[in-house]
């Protein structure tokens, strides 16, 4: 075979327009406004691949470099692009980019150049650049169209998708442009200054229906679950229950006879896998498999024993952790304080349920030196790493095809690519295409957990009840340990993931925060609202703790600590406005205020309690949000409504735990999510803002843990300190 | 050799009668809008119809369909055009998109049983279909839209 390199070609291939029009290979990053390269049909070695083309028929295809797992990235960022190139939106269509980290990778310092699309990044870290590829695009017609009309550039202007010569009265469109274009062979040099003025938006802020909608609704869009091809078989796939276990003896003669099973085959070090013609005989098989796992020391672990470990570290102030915040002197000012405030959280493991389980499809080809994978990543050139490892082959060798993501929440984001490696391994074995289909169970029992965490809180008071020291102690393992080794080795073992969100923006004079890492030997990943959720649900809740013990009303008290953060007030003034907050509020409700990475939000509960059943039940959720500006207003309050519900869901039902080392959990019925029925109306408010953006989709649910705890407080007089708030617990904290 | 009528075609699957029937849709016809999500009726991603009634295809042995009407997400209208993907795309309910299917399917059997639904209504019918993303408010609407829309129709 002779399909590889295939990426340029299959690119080519997949245009499906006649004469290829314009494609434009952009690379602004060296140094803005440095000539480029740029791809010309068939130049050859060292091109760039595009960001966009324009098509003579008019339509411009604009590259997503960020997954789309219902985010809506994929509109959000082509909308940036397309507002400065002045495209028609009608003629827009979006496609997910090549996986080539040197062109598409993500901007952000701390995913060192490579593809990510996780902790609610992509249109912060794109916004910039892909508002300057689009102006370039656009100054590439201009110049273009200006040769072609004999005036100068400076004379044209541009409506959508054309350009005009208002003197002549002589129009262009984007389309007939690129019929006859030929392109410069450097690009012009664009800077900031080129950008519009962000009241000229037509595009940015304003309601665009998002690309992925349409076929979301009549079954039509390709998930990797869906992808089927000639002479595919299917394949299920196991791993040890306890990480670190290996297989001593597997029943694969007796499982081998059964009907429709091609073989049963060990993929070191901790897998077995079943192939078969059909996906229901490969699940067959599977119940059928009765595995050996070898002893381990891992097999001892319990998640209930480890939590009062965990505990147990939080409290013992001797054992110091990672330094997230460090101002002042906290332990001179609790020493010295009027008062102290102690109080402890935790927070157990929680699972992605995301809705498609892992599943993934390949082709390996040409005697096993090629491959083709289709797969949803969050992290698409780690995955095409990973494969390529796996098959001991280069990975210009693998060629992925991108797919849309059935929920991702951080699953399909490791730098393993455990799901994905599956199906090139057994394609390897057979020699023919194979979808690997992980089973509920298998996602649910082989998951990779949000870790359980202690958190141990103090503040301190003077003798005038000033606030004047907060001490936060973070007791979590660290899931990039595991999920993406290659970033937490860069990030020198800062604990990214566990420590995200717990630094403060209020106004205490001496500040600790820090985090101390306990290793667990379980599998664990970055999971929606990463460390945030469960660092704010205790940090929100102590200062609401202090409130109430203070007798002053948890609004003003917040207010008061952010006197130095007037935007930051402005939320919090808005979600109280909004919800119709009083002081001394005793209705059942509860609020919190998270600013996490420039995002703020307020976020106020209104709980009930059903004191017999010991059922929490949220029907209302206020929230009010600055993310900077809202590229697409209607998506983000889409977005709110999902985090919150999301998040809400983690609290009140969600757990994982451990005996002997394994998950105790295996489908919906033991590990429940919110349903239709729970769901609570949210009130969602966007704040004006003029900042460029900032993240929402993972982040909007932060606020929830805290402000229903705080809730549920106001409602009953007792805290709740360990989520979820599973009914016996909320039983047994009523009786104390 | 099973005979089903699906999205009002007949074909035959060479397949064992106990054989769930969302294997069937998917993989066997390539109808691969209807999901799998649990394998157990605990989600609802795999709702189809069974003579207008919606039913767990993951938990639906095929044999059970034989000599009857599945109709899936494909069969629900050629163009999208069905009041509650009417409704669906204007609240803009999808984000994943992968319970949509199911979701969808639920609410059509839930509108054609109740044309106007009370909100207790609709969570006692689409409490079965869980969506992570969390579209739970913008599916209640929509439900309400659609059946603004199918009266307008009617």
């Amino acid at each position: 075979m002779t399909d590889f390199p295939m990426k340029r070609r299959e690119f080519l291939v997949g245009v499906g327009v006649s004469g290829l029009g314009l494609v434009f290979g952009i690379d602004l990053k060296p140094a803005m406004g440095a000539a480029t390269e740029i791809d010309k049909e068939g130049t050859g070695a060292g091109v760039k691949l595009p960001w966009v083309r324009i098509a003579p028929d008019g339509v411009i295809t604009i590259m997503a470099p960020a997954a789309e797992m219902g985010q809506g990235t994929m509109t959000a960022l082509a909308i940036v692009f397309a507002e400065e190139l002045d495209a028609d939106w009608n003629k827009v269509s979006v496609e997910f980019s090549p996986s080539d980290d040197s062109i598409y990778g993500s901007p952000l310092s701390f995913f060192f150049g490579m593809m990510v699309t996780a902790a609610s990044t992509a249109v912060m870290a794109y916004y910039k650049n892909m508002r300057l590829y689009g102006a370039q695009a656009r100054r590439v017609l201009l110049d273009i169209a200006a040769n072609h009309l004999n005036v100068p550039a400076s004379e044209l202007t541009t409506e959508p998708s054309m350009v005009i010569h208002a003197k002549s009265g002589q129009r262009l469109s984007y389309g007939e442009i690129a019929g006859f274009a030929t392109l410069p062979t450097t690009l012009p040099a664009i800077s900031e200054n080129d950008l519009k003025d962000p009241s000229k938006f037509r595009l940015i802020g304003h309601e665009i229906p998002r690309v992925d909608v349409p076929g979301k609704t009549d079954g039509s869009v390709t998930y990797s679950i869906d992808v089927r091809l000639p002479n595919m078989v299917y394949a299920t796939v196991v791993r040890a229950p306890v990480l670190g276990a290996t297989p001593i003896s597997v029943n694969d003669a007796e499982v081998s006879k059964m009907r429709d099973v091609l073989k049963v085959m060990q993929l070191p070090p901790d897998r077995v896998a079943v192939a078969a013609r059909t996906y229901e005989a490969a699940l067959a098989a599977e119940r059928a498999l009765k595995i050996t796992w070898s002893k381990i020391a891992q097999d001892e672990f319990d998640s209930d024993r480890a939590m009062e470990d965990q505990m147990a570290i939080a409290r013992d102030l001797s054992k110091a952790g990672v330094q997230v915040q460090n101002t002042g002197d906290v332990v001179a000012a609790l020493s010295g304080a009027a008062k102290v405030y102690k109080a402890e959280y935790h927070t157990e493991f929680v699972y992605h349920a995301q809705l498609e389980p892992l599943n993934s499809v390949a082709w390996v080809k040409d005697g096993g030196k090629s491959v083709e994978v289709w797969a949803g990543s969050q992290t698409p050139t780690h995955c095409v790493r990973s494969v390529a490892a796996a098959l001991g082959i280069a990975p210009e060798n693998v060629l992925l095809h991108r797919t849309y993501l059935g929920g991702g929440f951080g699953r399909r984001s490791a730098q393993d690519h455990d799901w994905a490696v599956d199906s090139a391994l057994v394609s390897k074995e057979l020699g023919q295409p194979v979808k690997v289909i992980w089973s509920r169970e298998s996602d649910v029992r082989f998951g990779r957990f949000k870790p359980m965490t202690a958190q141990y809180l103090q503040a301190a008071e003077d003798s005038n009840g000033r606030l004047i020291a907060y001490h936060h102690r973070l007791v979590a393992d660290e899931a990039l340990a595991m999920t993406d080794p290659l970033r937490f080795e860069k990030g020198k073992e800062f604990p990214r993931i566990s420590a995200t969100g717990i630094r403060t923006d209020y106004d205490f004079s001496n500040i600790l925060v820090e985090a101390v890492r306990h290793k667990l030997g379980v599998r664990m990943s970055a999971v929606r609202g990463v460390g945030s959720t469960v660092n704010q649900f205790a940090a929100e809740s102590f200062v609401d703790e202090i409130a109430i013990a203070k007798g002053i009303d948890p609004v003003e008290m917040r207010l008061g600590l952010l006197q130095k953060a007037p935007a930051e007030q402005e939320v919090l003034r808005a979600v109280a406005s909004m919800a119709g907050w009083k002081k001394g509020e005793k209705a059942g409700r509860g609020v919190s205020f998270i600013a996490n990475a420039g995002t703020y939000l307020g976020t106020i509960a209104h709980v009930t309690v059903d004191r017999k059943t010991g059922v929490i039940r949220v029907p209302e959720i206020w929230i009010a949000a600055d993310v900077g500006i809202p590229v697409s207003p209607r998506n983000l309050d889409a977005q709110l409504q999902s985090a919150v519900i999301h998040s809400l869901s983690n609290l009140l039902k969600e757990r994982i735990t451990f005996k002997n080392g394994a998950v105790q959990q295996s489908n919906f019925y033991d590990y429940q999510v919110l349903r239709m029925s729970e769901a609570p109306e949210v009130h969602t408010h966007i704040v004006s803002s003029t900042r460029n953006p900032v993240g929402i989709g993972d982040l909007g649910g932060i606020g929830v843990g805290p402000a229903v705890a705080n809730a549920f407080f106001s409602a009953t007089g007792r805290r709740l300190r360990q989520s979820p708030f599973l009914p016996e617990r909320v039983l047994a904290v009523l009786k104390t | 050799m099973i005979s089903l009528t699906v999205n009002k075609r007949s074909v035959k699957v060479d397949v064992e009668p106990s054989t769930p029937l969302l294997w069937v849709l998917r993989e066997h016809l390539g109808l691969t809008g209807t999901k799998y999500g649990c394998g157990v009726a605990q989600c609802g991603a795999c709702t189809v119809h069974l003579d207008g009634r919606p039913v767990r295809s993951c938990s639906t042995p095929v044999s059970r369909a034989a000599g009857k009407q599945v109709t899936t997400i494909e069969g629900l209208s050629p163009d999208r055009n069905h009041p509650v993907q009417r409704a669906w795309l204007e609240i803009e309910v999808p984000q994943c998109g992968y319970c949509q299917s199911g979701q969808i399917m639920s609410a059509v059997a839930l509108l054609e049983k109740t044309p106007t639904p009370a909100d207790d209504d609709i969570n006692r019918a689409m409490s079965g279909n869980i969506c992570r993303c969390g579209t739970y408010p913008r599916i209640r609407r929509a439900i309400h839209r659609a059946a603004e829309m199918a009266k307008a129709v009617t």
